[in-house]
């Protein structure tokens, strides 16, 4: 709500216009995937921003359980460098 | 008995005698502690996403096999003071079936899992979304 107004403080009074948002599905479900192979660096990298954080589900549409495997598959495969932790931008 | 997948990053700077050597000796190690090998793989050389002990790359080693926790314990204790090793990591294989042939410890040879993946930078990725 707060963020409304600071986004456009003078449309106060009016209804803020819907944007139909088509429901995202998870990727994951879609394929039937059961599991997620944290060797799958192109898998993995999809679902990551290009600072190396995990992309948050509101974003992405993945479900809680693909999420969680999801997750654990970026962690392993930050952990023998096939991801990264961050990454900076250049400058 | 459980089915690990243990992958490794070598220094650089071991030479192909040294990888060969590197991989007999933890084929050895697996076989003593009552494991049983059921593939041994390598990317070869590549890019690391992050530097390890100053190293911008190494070479990836798979080694998938069966085992108890005293063999996983004494797998990974010997790694870390391995100093050809720059990382391991071993985790459950969760996709092995659990009756993988058993490969004979000494003639286990690391084979190319990617031969198409050689040391080379990956596309930037670039925030898609979905
Ligand atoms: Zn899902």
């Amino acid at each position: 709500m707060a963020r409304d107004t600071k986004r456009d403080p003078k449309k106060k009074g009016e209804k803020r216009e819907k944007r139909p948002m088509r429901k995202k599905k998870c990727k994951f479900c879609l394929d039937r995937v059961t599991h997620i192979d944290y060797k799958d660096e192109r898998r993995v990298r999809r679902f990551m921003t290009d600072r190396g954080k995990i992309t948050p589900r509101r974003i992405t549409g993945t479900c809680a359980k693909h999420q969680r495997m999801l997750a654990a598959a970026v962690k392993r495969a930050r952990l023998i460098a096939l991801v990264p932790y961050v990454r900076e931008y250049y400058r | 008995m459980r089915s690990y997948e243990c992958a490794v990053i070598v220094h650089p700077a071991v030479n192909e005698d040294g990888l060969r050597a590197s991989t007999a000796k933890y084929v050895d190690i697996i076989a003593k502690g009552g494991g049983e090998i059921t593939k041994v793989e390598t990317w070869g050389k590549r890019r690391l996403s992050y530097e390890i002990m100053k190293q911008p790359e190494g070479t990836y080693f798979f080694y998938r096999f069966r085992g108890g926790s005293a063999l996983v314990d004494e797998l990974g204790r010997q790694m870390r003071i391995d100093e050809g090793i720059l990382r391991h990591l071993i985790v459950r294989d969760e996709l092995a079936e659990g009756n993988e042939p058993a490969l004979e410890p000494g003639t286990v040879e690391a084979t190319m899992r990617h031969p198409e993946r050689e040391v080379r930078e990956e596309v930037e990725h670039r925030g898609e979304r979905y």
